[in-house]
């Protein structure tokens, strides 16, 4: 009984499914480039200008969009716009939190494979993190990156329509990681996410 | 003792602690020896609480006090008191519309000389603007302006108030970063943490010296009248930013606009004004994001501002004029180390303090700006005392 519980099948065979999140690099050049390791998530520089990039996919560039220009957003709902959660979601979503804290955000990649098995808790992105810093309260707040990786697993929006990014405040070495979903940035705490330029996406097909 | 402090003049005069009098300007004190006594920890204490006032302020000169324009103290030998409870007192009857009437009555004392409004896409520079444009004025509009990234959503408001109001001429920031020729501050009475943003004034006293303009309004205090905790004043009239002269400390004004003829006030440097604000906002507690003013002044303003509560962060500005600025930096403390001899302006404390300059430390920012701005005015004196 024990083994079948540690089994990823029936891990999976519980009302979650495998979606990995996908990276996309956005790195902007102004005298050195600057980026992010989809691996190691770290913010480099290099003198090396851009190669040439792949196609961006329609997701990510339509979420860019929104992040270039912010004022195309829909107004953040409050926690008293959105629907309460209940007890049983809100052990989830700490539940998850609590692994994302652990593993921690020196293992960036590992942080994202946790987050690609997906369990939608809730239908929308903004009520999940509404719900996380209610359930958490300033606990929760300043680690954006955990944060947003709850989002990407537990929102059932998230998968169809929305992007998580990371970015840095240059010149500083200030990051920050943050979500668009459906023409909005869905967290009513985070008021710092305009400052940030997102130089790695991340998304599920 | 009790002395009466009465500062008829739109500029600082300082009372002269020893000697019991006021005056005028202190260029005489200002030796080597005296330099050599001042007080570095005096002077981070008041830039941390940004003090204007003497009843909190903490003598960097010893005996000398720098005493706010258009004021009136007591000093009893020991601590000052107000002694001007005329602005402190009473209220005008609360609505917007009184508040338009009152800029309505301001304007038209003023207009007849050249005006200038900043516009610097953010909240409180729009709402002057946007009343202005209601009372059919059309000032000229000057400020800065840049295409960084964390800028957008300002430069968004700057270009919506240009397309509706046009006579408009931005600098770029990048031409004009904070630290920019700090070797070439203006000398000045008394350090204060304005001073390295002194080039930033020269390109908009031109502007306005080229288009006649002898008045300029700026959004400078606006903050403290749209955010703070009202209730926290309570009974005590003096904590409240009822007095103009507690918008703005008067550096830009003395040292950068007066030369080139032109003075600088907040837009909110009227006692009629801030005595209607606080009255529309009494009992409300703090708002960081402004969301009182962006709805109450709603149509007077780009749907932008009220919509959303973006506002711009410095730092990245900051950051880059801090690294571009290193060895003019470099420069300052070893003159400062020269004359002081304070273990602060030691080349080994300024490479600590400039090492990691790029990564944002609120606690290193602000003992690297009060030293900075310390050594600065140092450096100015004796620059231009020829030693």
């Amino acid at each position: 009984m024990v083994r079948m519980r540690s089994s990823p099948r029936f891990a999976l065979a519980i009302g979650m499914r495998w979606n990995y999140l996908k990276q996309f690099a956005l790195p902007y050049e102004a005298g050195l480039t600057w980026e992010i390791s989809a691996r190691s998530g770290s913010l480099l520089k290099r003198r090396s200008p851009l190669g040439q990039t792949d196609a961006m996919p329609a997701k990510v560039a339509e979420c860019l969009r929104y992040c270039m220009n912010p004022y195309l957003c829909a107004p953040t709902p409050t926690a008293n716009e959105s629907a309460s959660s209940t007890p049983d979601e809100l052990s989830r979503l700490r539940r998850m939190y609590r692994t994302l804290d652990g593993i921690g955000s020196g293992r960036f990649h590992l942080s994202r494979l946790y987050a690609s098995i997906h369990h939608s808790v809730f239908s929308s992105t903004n009520n999940c993190l509404i719900s996380l810093s209610f359930s958490l309260g300033e606990t929760a707040r300043h680690h954006c990156f955990q944060r947003a990786l709850v989002a990407a697993k537990s929102s059932a929006s998230f998968l169809q329509t929305g992007t998580l990014f990371v970015g840095a405040f240059l010149p500083t070495v200030e990051m920050h990681a943050w979500i668009i979903d459906d023409g909005m940035q869905p967290d009513p705490l985070d008021r710092e996410w305009i400052h940030f330029r997102p130089l790695l996406a991340l998304y599920c097909e | 003792m009790h002395v009466e402090l009465s500062n008829r003049r739109r500029d600082v005069v300082y009372f002269d602690r020893t000697r019991g009098r006021l005056v005028t300007d202190i260029w005489e004190y200002l030796t080597p020896d005296t330099l050599r006594k001042a007080s570095l920890a005096a002077h981070e204490r008041n830039m941390l609480l940004y003090v204007f006032r003497p009843d909190q302020y903490r003598e960097v000169l010893p005996g000398l006090v720098p005493i706010p324009p258009r004021s009136r103290w007591v000093f009893d030998g020991r601590t000052f008191v107000l002694n001007d409870m005329r602005t402190a007192r009473g209220g005008s009857p609360a609505s917007v519309h009184r508040l338009v009437l009152s800029a309505a009555r301001l304007w038209n004392a003023i207009r007849s000389g050249g005006v200038a409004v900043e516009l610097s896409g953010g909240l409180d520079t729009s709402i002057v603007i946007g009343i202005l444009a209601r009372l059919g004025a059309r000032p000229l509009l000057i400020g800065m302006c840049t295409d960084r990234f964390e800028f957008r959503t300002e430069r968004t408001v700057q270009d919506t108030i240009v397309r509706r109001y046009g006579n408009a001429h931005l600098v770029p920031y990048e031409a004009y970063l904070p630290f920019k020729d700090i070797l070439l501050t203006p000398a000045h009475q008394l350090p204060s943490p304005s001073s390295v943003f002194h080039a930033q004034g020269a390109p908009i006293a031109a502007l306005c010296q080229e288009h006649g303009v002898s008045l300029a309004l700026s959004g400078m205090g606006l903050d403290a009248l749209f955010c703070d905790d009202m209730r926290q004043w309570g009974a005590d009239p003096v904590s409240r930013p009822c007095y103009p002269w507690m918008l703005d400390d008067e550096w830009f004004n003395e040292y950068v606009y007066k030369p080139h003829g032109i003075r600088c006030v907040s837009a909110g440097a009227s006692s009629a004004l801030i005595r209607g604000i606080c009255a529309l906002r009494n009992g409300l507690a703090s708002d960081p994001h402004k969301l009182w003013a962006r709805s109450s002044f709603a149509e007077f303003l780009p749907c932008e501002l009220t919509r959303f509560a973006y506002k711009a962060d410095h730092n990245g500005l900051y950051v880059e004029g801090l690294q571009k600025a290193y060895h003019d930096i470099c420069e300052l403390f070893r003159v400062a180390y020269d004359v002081t001899l304070l273990n602060e302006f030691s080349p080994r404390e300024c490479a600590i303090l400039m090492r990691d300059c790029h990564a944002v430390d609120d606690k290193r920012d602000k003992t690297l700006l009060g030293r900075i701005s310390f050594a600065a005015w140092i450096y100015a004196i004796m620059r231009d005392r020829g030693c």
